[in-house]
């Protein structure tokens, strides 16, 4: 009797010591495999997706490029920018008979959310309705993208208009 | 396979009848004696010195079979024949239920369904003298006479085992009592239990290297894709986060552009625009109502709200009415082509 309560016992033991911790090692297995499968499920997807993610790749890429064109480089200074900026509108402004009568440099700022820095400048202009069309479609519609924020345009004389514009450049990187 | 019914019929002695003497006693009715009491009370009236005794009891009497050998220690069960036999021909008004085995009879008396009288002695001593003295003695009218088989069994009900188990706990004996019981059983259900837990922790542990290493495969070969895909989420998110704050409304040549095409099909003119963030602020003289162009501008898409602040007639061209518009600017959606785009 004493000896069969003995194995009893060394058995029990075995179990509470050994089997027990085994157990719950089991448990954090299971676990540690359901987010390697759920990884390999995603690995599997991506490679049989491949072509469509390289498509998506590359026209992402495309957009990016294009998109990065029409800013200013981070290596251009920001006043560098700026004159740039001021030669691009008077251009514009020569090419479709309009007359600048004032034109006022901003004073540039890193945008904390996009980590850009935005170029202002304000400009008087003046000229007729069909000029302002065709210098507003030249400068939004140009080499790089100018947002203008604040405008106003008022009658001066019969035909001759008034343009008042607020306007912003963006450039790369977030060093004036 | 273990099974309990067997292993509870192990633990279960049925005392044979010849080799038990009965003494009923009788007792108040709604009086029920713990086994100490009759023990105390009748177990000293045993004819075997040194022997033990079993007993249950009825509403009205007490039933002691006195055995010849002590009560067997441990978790064994010991229930007397003749109480099985008793239970098994209660429903017998008058009987003397016989029974012979290695040259002894045995008479159960039933008298209205109680057993009466357990009687034994040797088998060749005119057994018809027996029962008659029986009849007479406990008047038995019609008594039947029953003979059973020395080979008969009866089989045991768990109220029978709750009859005559020895419920008294004693804790120094009950450990030792159920490590013999249930050490076989136990012993199997841990070995089996360890070996599976044994078994299924190498199995699964093997599994997980097995997909660890799938996993590191698939991603050596989806390396390159993946820091594209990466890159591309990061454009996209850096580009969607810009738009969303540099290009939200239509550009300013779209604006002017709505305003003055609608102007121009009512004949009108412009006297002043001003523009901040998402507002217009308009001087227009037109014929028309200023319903007529509040609609139009609605339905050009690029405004969202349309205002009257104010109208007066213009005093230098008396047909037309001088209209202060505030108009409110309609977010872009994603589907309209944009300069920058995510």
């Amino acid at each position: 009797m004493d000896r069969s309560l003995l194995i009893v016992l060394v058995i029990t033991a075995a179990f509470i010591f050994y089997i027990k911790p085994a157990r719950e090692k089991g448990e954090q297995t299971r676990m540690r495999l359901s987010v390697v499968e759920s990884q390999i499920a995603t690995q599997e997807a991506i490679k049989r997706g491949s072509a469509d993610f390289k498509k998506r790749v590359e026209a992402t890429g495309k957009t990016a490029t294009t998109n990065e064109t029409y800013l200013y480089p981070s290596k251009t200074s920001a006043s560098l920018a700026l004159v740039d900026l001021q030669d691009f509108v008077k251009s514009t402004a020569t090419a479709t008979k309009m007359e600048i009568t004032t034109s006022t440099w901003g004073e540039p700022v890193v945008d904390g959310t996009t980590g850009m820095t935005r170029i202002p400048m304000t400009f008087m202009l003046k000229g007729v309705p069909a000029d302002v069309d065709q210098f507003l479609q030249k400068l939004l519609y140009g080499n790089k993208f100018i947002k203008i924020e604040r405008a106003s345009v008022s009658r001066l004389q019969d035909q001759l208009l008034v343009l008042n514009l607020s306007l912003v450049a963006f450039k790369r990187g977030g060093t004036p | 396979m273990y099974n309990l019914g067997n292993i509870a019929m192990k633990r279960i002695q049925i005392i044979p009848i010849e080799k038990t003497y009965l003494r009923v006693f009788e007792k108040p009715p709604k009086v029920r004696l713990t086994r100490q009491v009759i023990t105390f009370n009748y177990g000293a009236l045993s004819p075997y010195p040194g022997g033990g005794h079993l007993s249950c009891q009825t509403a009205t009497g007490i039933f002691v079979w006195y055995l010849k050998n002590p009560l067997t220690a441990g978790m064994t069960i010991q229930i007397p024949e003749g109480y099985l036999v008793w239970r098994f021909f209660k429903d017998r008004t008058n009987a003397l239920v016989l029974i012979v085995r290695q040259g002894v009879l045995s008479v159960m008396v039933i008298q209205n369904g109680t057993l009466r009288a357990q009687v034994t002695r040797a088998a060749d001593e005119g057994e018809a003298q027996t029962l008659d003295l029986l009849q007479r003695e406990y008047s038995l009218q019609n008594a039947e006479i029953i003979r059973l088989s020395p080979t008969v069994t009866f089989n045991v009900k768990l109220h029978d085992m709750i009859t005559f188990a020895d419920v008294q706990l004693k804790p120094s004996n009950l450990l030792e009592q159920c490590v013999a019981l249930l050490k076989a059983p136990l012993i199997a259900m841990l070995l089996i239990t360890s070996g599976f837990y044994i078994y299924q922790e190498n199995r699964l542990e093997s599994y997980y290297a097995d997909k660890t290493k799938y996993l590191a495969r698939l991603k050596r070969e989806n390396a390159d894709l993946q820091s594209s895909l990466e890159d591309v989420r990061e454009k996209t998110a850096y580009w969607r986060d810009f738009i969303a704050k540099e290009q939200i409304y239509p550009d300013y040549y779209q604006i002017l552009s709505g305003l003055t095409d609608v102007v121009k099909r009512h004949g009108g003119y412009l006297n002043m625009v001003e523009y901040n963030e998402n507002r217009l602020t308009v001087w227009t003289g037109i014929k028309s109502s200023e319903a007529s162009i509040i609609k139009e501008l609605l339905a050009t898409g690029v405004f969202q709200e349309v205002k009257l602040l104010a109208s007066t007639k213009d005093s230098f061209k008396p047909d037309f009415n001088l209209y202060n518009l505030s108009i409110i600017l309609r977010p872009l959606s994603p589907d309209v082509p944009a300069k920058v785009k995510s």
